[in-house]
């Protein structure tokens, strides 16, 4: 019996412990997690104001949802989110949150060009079958000899292969084709608003993830006590 | 408004092949069943780990908001707008890791 009540001590000891652990953790982590909304304030509130300026500079109807884009266009984001279980090991029972971090794609993409194969090709083909139909003559106005003039054109063809379309995906674009500098400098802010949004996304995890321990370390407490009661 | 003309100027903003919208511009014609129903539809993409929504907005939804806990993605994130400043007493998550400690516990 005393050494029944001496376990029960120790468990309950060492389970107060990990609840007072948990209860730092947790305010620990609130307070982080709201100054860290008061840092995303601060840059949100600055985005917002440079915006109300591009609008003095461009116009009202400049920077609206008119512009933003409609259902008839597909949009690509330029903001994937990355996140990663993270599980903390130095407690009993398992707390697991997920780690957010934001990666931003460059605008800037390159296609390739679809080549029309066509007219050289058939060039080709000739040299190829010279039996079939009569033989398209190439005029030669460069005076060039003739094998010079295929290189050339082999030349041209794999150019053109190379070709490239670029194509911008910044969505600066869809208010200005030359976008005023206040409105680059929005968009900073809102880029590091996203950037501490995803901080901010880790922090309530961990915070849920702590509460969910704390809340189970407290069942096994209050069972804990009533077996000692009934004791 | 320009919550979301701010950040999708940041290039979150994805309209995908099915002509669906990553994003709700709310305004004062759209109903609160509808802020409800994209909310809801939001929640259930698993292609999205973080919802962004202006307190004020949330302060209307905040029963689906409340009620939606057991799932930690996606993870919702209540954020001030430029005329509602950020109030923590007001956060869905906060208010719920206030009301933990109860006095039986500090026994």
């Amino acid at each position: 019996m005393d050494k029944m009540a001496t376990g029960i001590q120790m468990t309950r000891e060492a389970l107060c412990d990990g609840l007072d652990h948990m209860a730092l953790q947790h305010l620990t982590l609130m307070d982080q997690l709201i100054r860290t909304k008061m840092i995303l304030e601060e840059h949100m509130r600055s985005g917002f104001f440079l915006l109300g300026k591009t609008r003095y500079v461009l116009g009202c109807n400049a920077i609206s949802t008119l512009q933003l884009p409609s259902e008839e266009r597909e949009v690509d984001p330029l903001v994937s989110v990355v996140s990663t279980p993270v599980r903390i090991e130095r407690y009993d029972g398992e707390v697991i949150y997920q780690e957010m971090n934001t990666e931003f794609a460059d605008p800037v993409v390159s296609l390739p060009v679809e080549v029309e194969e066509d007219s050289l090709s058939d060039m080709y083909t000739q040299e190829d079958d010279p039996v079939e139909g009569l033989r398209q003559r190439i005029s030669n106005l460069q005076g060039e000899p003739p094998e010079d003039r295929e290189e050339d054109d082999r030349e041209q063809y794999s150019a053109d292969q190379n070709k490239k379309k670029v194509i911008n995906r910044d969505p600066i674009r869809w208010f200005s084709v030359l976008p005023p500098q206040t409105l680059k400098q929005a968009q900073t802010d809102f880029k590091t608003a996203i950037q501490i949004s995803a901080k901010c996304a880790t922090l309530l995890g961990q915070l849920k993830a702590v509460c969910n321990e704390y809340k189970r370390l407290a069942k096994i407490k209050s069972k804990i006590d009533n077996i000692e009661k009934e004791s | 408004m320009d919550t979301c003309v701010g950040f999708l100027l940041g290039g979150i903003g994805e309209m995908n092949k099915k002509r669906e919208p990553n994003f709700l511009v709310v305004d004062k014609n759209t109903s609160v069943q509808e802020i409800e129903e994209c909310y809801k539809k939001f929640t259930k993409r698993d292609d999205i780990d973080i919802i962004l929504i202006n307190q004020n907005i949330a302060e209307q939804i905040r029963h689906v908001i409340d009620g939606d806990n057991d799932n930690p993605l996606p993870a919702v994130l209540e954020i001030p707008s430029k005329d509602h400043p950020y109030d923590p007493s007001k956060d869905s998550v906060l208010r719920r890791a206030k009301g933990l400690f109860s006095a039986d516990d500090m026994r």
